[in-house]
């Protein structure tokens, strides 16, 4: 079976070009372009595999959908990839305690988020 | 009833999230419909398969980057849409130029410079549009075709390029014509001269795509008005460049 990856971030371009990577990789993925929506989706369908969530959203933060996605038992198990503008060591540690498998820099090259992607995806 | 206004169609092959981020919010300002690609696979082929008014690449200078613009340049579509290159140093520069690209710009891009970037190219990329726009028509018309002689048929389809010639004659590419016709709706009479660059035979017709050798100024000058009053209106019509929202 297919791995099924969510990804939320408001970047459209950005959103696109990962979401149709992801499915050339053979990733089933479902996009959200807020907080809330990626939050709604995630409760709504807890069968994802990896979500990729982007830090800087509108209507909800990346820090509030991954404390609520962690305080879920519904939600709690999805492994949690995180994409930060930033790349400080402490917002880095700070998110990885808050429940992050990862925290990768947003102004990298896509191509190294998706390997990341994929070996989150295999260690599950 | 509100206007049909075409949108300009462009690719953006980058996997640098900086540029995406950037080109996002420039791109959209300029109403330009954009598919991203971060891969060569699907990059060749949306060149390839996809009418596209503007090509905006992260310029390596590797072999991936060559092959997307030399699959660009050897599109028949795509063979003179605009090519924006972003470069991160001389060197990119040369070769991005020697393959082909019409503008360049420096990266990191900002948004103010990426829409400086885009509003020089954006002309470039309407002139190609109105010359690639076509306009189904109905002008009957006798064409002198070089070697055959007079052909009776009928003109289907115009641009200020050439026109599609339909007839019962068989026709053969590389033959040389020459024509007169009115635009429909007016006196002007246009005179012509082309050659067949394909042929096709549906229904039992011919249907010639001729391409223009020669057009006086002045006629080309009417044909140009003409075709652009009767196409859908490309968005500089409405809005030109320079007042299109700047970016913030």
């Amino acid at each position: 079976m297919r791995a099924r990856v969510l990804l939320i971030d408001d970047s459209r371009f950005l959103r696109s070009a990962l979401e149709k990577t992801l499915i050339a990789k053979g990733f089933e993925v479902q996009v959200a372009g807020d907080g809330e929506e990626g939050l709604r989706l995630a409760r709504e369908d807890g069968k994802f595999d990896l979500i990729l969530l982007d830090l800087f959203l509108p209507k909800m933060t990346g820090h509030e959908v991954l404390r609520l996605l962690k305080e879920d038992p519904a939600t709690a198990t999805i492994p949690v990839l995180v994409l930060s503008g930033l790349a400080k060591e402490k917002e880095r540690q700070e998110l990885m305690n808050s429940g992050a498998v990862d925290c990768l820099v947003k102004a990298q090259d896509l191509m190294a988020v998706v390997a990341s992607a994929e070996r989150c995806l295999k260690l599950e | 009833m509100s206007e049909d206004v075409v949108k300009l169609k462009g690719l953006l092959f980058s996997s640098d999230a900086q540029v995406l981020s950037v080109m996002n919010q420039v791109l959209d300002n300029f109403e330009i419909e954009t598919e991203v690609c971060i891969e060569l696979s699907s990059a060749l082929d949306a060149v390839s398969n996809t009418k596209l008014d503007t090509l905006i690449m992260d310029w390596t200078g590797s072999d991936d980057s060559i092959q997307i613009l030399n699959a660009m340049r050897n599109s028949a579509q795509n063979a003179k849409s605009t090519v924006l290159a972003m470069v991160t140093g001389d060197l990119e520069v040369q070769s991005a130029t020697k393959a082909g690209a019409n503008f360049i710009i420096y990266k990191p891009v900002n948004v103010d410079q990426a829409t400086r970037f885009l509003r020089a190219s954006y002309g470039n990329m309407l002139m190609q549009r109105r010359r690639a726009v076509r306009c189904s028509v109905d002008i009957p018309v006798t064409a002198d075709v070089i070697g055959t002689g007079p052909v009776e048929g009928k003109i289907v389809y115009l641009s200020v390029r050439g026109l599609a010639f339909q007839c019962r004659h068989a026709m053969q590419v590389d033959q040389h014509l020459a024509m007169a016709f009115k635009l429909p709706g007016t006196a002007a009479l246009i005179h012509v001269n082309g050659k067949v660059v394909n042929v096709a035979t549906p229904d039992d017709q011919t249907r010639a795509g001729v391409s223009f050798s020669s057009v006086p100024p002045k006629e080309f000058t009417v044909l140009e008005e003409w075709m652009s009053n009767h196409s859908p209106k490309l968005p500089s019509q409405l809005i030109a460049p320079d007042n299109r929202p700047t970016a913030s």
